[in-house]
């Protein structure tokens, strides 16, 4: 009763109150791309970007600004941190460079990388390190502490050492200006989630005039329309009405929905990881940014190391050049070129989360990759992609990868091992073929998306191409009107009903 | 060089500002519903403009549910039922077979109190949680209710056996896991309660290891496709196993909540219509054979033995004549729940049973409360009137009375479950409206009633409960996490009408004429009534006899 009383006094927030509540710091709703309130600063963003076309400078400044209100809206004073992190390597940057020994070059490279390890081993890793020392120690042994993890560090802490050690290595020289390197590491298209732009591919485009061609608006459109279609439509939608019950409850589902939810979640983490990345990558060819690609369609790969020259790109190319390759890569040997691949995977798992599964996740990529480097040494035919491969041998090797990446799926999503073993149980002992033509009916919307999104992944690259062509060349309205219809299909597809609960074991 | 043309830099902002003008001209177009297809409204500024839907009307509306499904004669329940306890001896040499092991202090070998009087004095004021968490059961009917019955072979110490009948809310033991080891935890007792012979869903409850080979399973929503004379036979706990000479099961306590690693007695369910050997090996050692001449009849085989911590029988010859229902383990003593889940139930699944059946099992088990948990798969979002389906609540609870009469019955009012529009995710409004006819049904029958939907509310509602973990992505079930939160709000929700009849059963204590102070001291010392009344009561005796001298 009271709680209705009190109700009914409190006066609803007025539209004003409202929209300062709206962009105000709100860890539990980040600035999203594919949110409503995203579209409106962006516009007015836009419009502030093209007046400062011809002012270089103050653009810069400009740009810096919002893309620190982009990071306040989700991680509130923490941006402090990003400014932190952008005067100390740039700093260090002009010390390695003015260096005149090798010895305090090193030094230096080891701080910038010590600084950058710990802000990222302090902010996500300590309750984990905590964990372990409990389960060693017993429980209790060490309290957990309350840290909050800022959006995106371990990108722009990944971006920021890609500069050092690239000075370190000679690759680059040092910016002059700070805030050409506070632009860079804070760029908002790419600061929350990817990709991971190395300086040396960022740095040379801040100071070129502003110029988007033709070709970058109509492959920058295109990868937006493409991008909140993997994002907010299919993976969105799969994730919420079929992949995440399943991973919650097997035990409720045939082994036949299990493997569907495996499927389903390496489409998901495709289109929610890609997507992403797809947005980030066009809204920056608007900026007039070029980015590398970040996803090649991963799942055509037939071979593992082909995989990972698909899959997050950017993040598996850091890895090989600042990890791989520093701790000796193939060049010692090659026992020690497989535990290099192992600790780099290991690393590179670690990386997503601070979580054993991750871990894990990355241990069997390290192994499959190892595995996979043997087999080319001993089988002189074996060749490492698949487009160098006999069509079936291609076909074949595609099934094969595409199957041990789903296991590595179910280890980084499953929340236990328990879950883990479940599934696997379901799948190999109850699968329940009987009921494949029910579950596909029922959950029709859901598996139509599933089997659109495949077909998208498996066509040619030349249709991509094709369609950011066709993009660029519509008149104005069209493409316009493929954005609002992109839009509304979001908006719908966010506010459908949940798809029910649906029993097939019967 | 670039041409001028190609330059397209300050497009991005005309396509982009003229996209907005469109979405926000779009977000003004009402929900549209042509030819069965819903579109929704597409509102890019629905966080800060409220758009006031207009509800659908009740006529467009599907019917709450198929009355067909829900048809029972309850008179020839009754007969049935009495005809069963008329015939059946339970205990005799026909039905019964038992093992008695050793114990340190001998078990009470039945339902016979270890206390005569009530205990009235029980403080449950540390257990109750602060108001705003507290949803209590309501009790309905006037003095010696069943609830009151209840409550007082709660204080007496008499075995309580609960029967949990509901859907595929509390499969595989979720929420009654927390509910039991809870009442355990303050009234005594152990032991997982019933655990079914063969299902294949027996891998996912946590609170027994059940290994089943050699049945074959029927679940009585398959009423239709399960062979004579299986369909004849369903028990309330909706599963039977058609047995073969070998099958086996093997039950095995575990230690995921308290009081459940080992119990002191155990009781084998099933039907023999053939002659049959069963063989019963308890905590994997010595092994008995007992056998069976074939009969319609439920036979149950008692294992009494301090420490069980896992059984398996056998069906060693007549296997095909076995219809396996399962096993309970429970205390000597205290409280027993058995989950009765069956998916997809609104409850007319019990209709389907054989009334003999359950009157036969509760000539052996004794039930004293069954706890009816639907509605979540007849909810509609536009949906308010429930009438027809609470007056298949009152048939659910005649039934109920009929095949178990010493048994008070809780209907559960419907749980929360979340719909979504274009601001997010929202509790079912209509939830309210079926917990209301609900609640209607149990007052009409006499029965109790608890407000699931309220106390979710105070949880944090579905919302709240995904957000913490407690429930799936689907805003509907729950997990064990939230079955935890439920099973204390239904405990402290028990705890409090109980609380609340040991008042009332105190004050009739007290004798009608005025109370005068000397008299109270006469009154056992427990009995310390002035701390428990409400001052306004106390006020009142006290100031009546003035009133009578003017």
């Amino acid at each position: 009763m009271t709680e209705d009383v009190a109700q009914l006094l409190t006066p609803e927030p007025s539209f004003w109150e409202r929209i300062t509540s709206l962009l105000e710091y709100d860890a539990s709703s980040p600035l999203i791309f594919n949110s409503g309130l995203f579209l409106f600063l962006f516009v007015g963003f836009l419009a502030g970007y093209l007046l400062l076309r011809r002012a270089t400078s103050l653009r810069i400044i400009y740009v810096i600004l919002f893309s620190i209100y982009f990071y306040y809206k989700s991680s509130g004073i923490y941006f402090m941190l990003l400014i932190f992190a952008s005067v100390s390597d740039f700093i260090i940057a002009h010390e390695i460079a003015r260096a005149t020994s090798q010895r305090l070059k090193k030094w230096l490279v080891a701080a910038s990388v010590a600084i950058n390890v710990g802000m990222l081993g302090y902010f996500k890793y300590t309750n984990f390190l905590i964990e372990i020392a409990n389960s060693m120690f017993g429980a209790g042994f060490l309290d957990f502490q309350n840290i909050f993890l800022p959006v995106g560090i371990s990108f722009f802490v990944f971006q920021s050492m890609s500069y050092t050690i690239d000075v370190y290595r000679g690759e680059i020289r040092p910016l002059e200006r700070w805030t050409d390197y506070m632009f860079y590491l804070s760029f908002f298209p790419q600061l929350v989630a990817g990709p991971i732009v190395r300086a040396r591919d960022f740095i040379p485009q801040i100071r070129q005039p502003l110029m988007v061609t033709r070709e970058m608006f109509g492959r920058g459109i295109a990868l937006i329309a493409i991008g909140l279609v993997k994002k907010a439509i299919i993976s969105d939608y799969i994730s919420l009405n079929f992949v995440d019950r399943v991973f919650d409850a097997p035990a409720l589902y045939s082994g036949f929905e299990c493997l569907m939810g495996i499927y389903g979640y390496a489409l998901q983490i495709y289109c929610d990881f890609s997507g992403y990345s797809d947005m980030a990558i066009g809204i920056a060819l608007l900026l007039g940014f070029r980015f590398p690609k970040n996803f090649d369609a991963p799942y055509k790969s037939a071979t593992i190391t082909e995989f990972w020259r698909r899959w997050h790109i950017s993040l598996s190319s850091w890895l090989r050049d600042y990890l791989y390759i520093s701790l000796g890569g193939n060049r010692r040997g090659r026992w020690r070129t497989y535990l290099n691949l192992m600790l780099t995977m290991l690393l590179g798992g670690l990386w997503h989360g601070a979580a054993l599964r991750f871990v894990l996740w990355g241990a069997l990529h390290g192994v499959a990759l190892a595995l996979h480097k043997a087999w080319l040494s001993i089988v002189p035919k074996a060749r490492k992609a698949g487009r160098d491969m006999h069509p079936v041998i291609r076909l074949l090797g595609i099934i094969f990868t595409f199957h041990i990446v789903c296991f590595g799926w179910l280890l980084f999503r499953a929340e236990s091992m328990q879950e883990v073993h479940l599934m696997l149980y379901q799948i190999f002992h109850n699968f329940n073929t009987a009921i494949i033509g029910q579950v596909v009916t029922g959950y029709g919307v859901i598996f139509a998306m599933i089997a659109a999104g495949y077909v998208m992944h498996f066509m040619p690259e030349s249709v991509d191409m094709k369609l950011s062509q066709k993009v660029g060349e519509a008149g104005f309205w069209w493409q316009v009107a493929l954005l609002v219809v992109v839009a509304w299909c979001v908006m719908q597809v966010k506010s459908s009903d949940i798809q029910p609960f649906i029993y097939f074991q019967f | 060089m670039t041409k001028p043309s190609d330059d397209y830099t300050s497009r991005g902002l005309l396509v982009a500002a003229t996209t907005l003008a469109l979405l926000i001209a779009v977000s003004f177009i009402p929900p549209i519903n042509a030819g069965g297809v819903k579109l929704r409204r597409a509102s890019i500024v629905s966080d800060v403009v409220n758009h006031h839907e207009k509800e659908q009307t009740e006529q467009e509306l599907q019917p709450e549910i198929d009355v067909k499904e829900f048809e029972v004669d309850l008179e020839s329940v009754a007969e049935q039922v009495a005809k069963t306890t008329a015939t059946a001896s339970p205990t005799g040499e026909a039905t019964s077979a038992s093992w008695e092991g050793i114990f340190d202090e001998q078990p009470t070998g039945g339902d016979t109190p270890s206390r005569a009087a009530p205990k009235l004095d029980m403080d449950l004021e540390a257990l109750l949680p602060d108001e705003s968490l507290l949803t209590p059961v309501e009790v309905f009917g006037g003095e010696g209710n069943d609830m009151e019955l209840l409550y007082e072979k709660i204080l007496s110490e008499k075995p309580i056996r609960i029967a949990f009948m509901g859907d595929s809310f509390v499969e595989a033991d979720i929420l009654t896991a927390d509910l039991r080891e809870l009442l355990q935890d303050t009234f005594k007792g152990g032991g997982t309660g019933f655990a079914p012979m063969a299902s294949p869903f027996t891998a996912y409850r946590q609170t027994v290891k059940t290994t089943a080979k050699g049945w074959t399973p029927y679940n009585i929503m398959q009423r239709k496709s399960t062979p004579s004379p299986l369909n004849g036979d369903y028990f309330v706990s909706g599963w039977v196993a058609q047995g073969s000479d070998g099958a086996s099961t093997r039950w095995e306590m575990t230690s995921r909540r308290r009081h459940l690693t080992e119990c002191r007695r155990a009781r084998v369910l099933f039907i023999s219509r053939d002659d049959s050997e069963i063989a019963i090996r308890v905590n994997d050692g010595e092994q008995r054979t007992f056998s069976f001449t074939g009969s319609e009849v439920v036979r149950q085989i008692v294992i009494e033995q301090e420490n069980i911590a896992s059984l398996e029988m056998t069906v060693l010859a007549g296997g095909n004549g076995i219809t396996g229902y399962g096993a309970d383990f429970e205390d000597v003593k205290g409280v027993t729940v058995d989950n009765f889940s069956i998916r997809s139930n609104n409850g007319q699944a019990m209709f389907w049973t054989n009334p003999a059946v359950n009157a036969q099992i509760n000539s052996m088990r004794g039930y004293d409360l069954v706890i009816l948990q639907y509605g979540l798969n007849i909810m509609q979002s536009e949906r308010k009137d429930y009438s027809l389906y609470a007056q298949q609540v009152e048939k659910m609870i005649h039934f109920v009375k009929n095949c178990f009469p010493k048994a008070a019955v809780i209907v559960m009012g419907v749980s929360d479950r979340s719909e979504r529009d274009e601001e997010g995710f929202k509790p079912m409004k209509v939830a309210e409206n079926l917990s209301e006819w609900q609640r209607k049904a149990a007052m009409e029958c006499n029965a109790a009633f608890w407000h699931t939907y309220r106390s979710m509310q105070q949880r944090g509602g579905m919302k709240g409960f995904v957000a913490n973990g407690w429930a799936g992505k689907d805003y509907t079930h729950i997990n064990y996490a939230g079955g935890r939160e439920i099973a204390t709000g239904l405990y402290h929700g028990l705890l409090y009408s109980l609380q609340q009849y040991m008042l009332t059963a105190r004050q009739r204590m007290v004798p009608a004429e005025p109370v005068l102070d000397k008299e109270l001291e006469i009154l056992p010392p427990e009995l310390n009534l002035t701390d428990e009344l409400p001052a306004k009561l106390i006020s009142t005796e006290q100031t009546q006899p003035t009133q009578t001298e003017e």
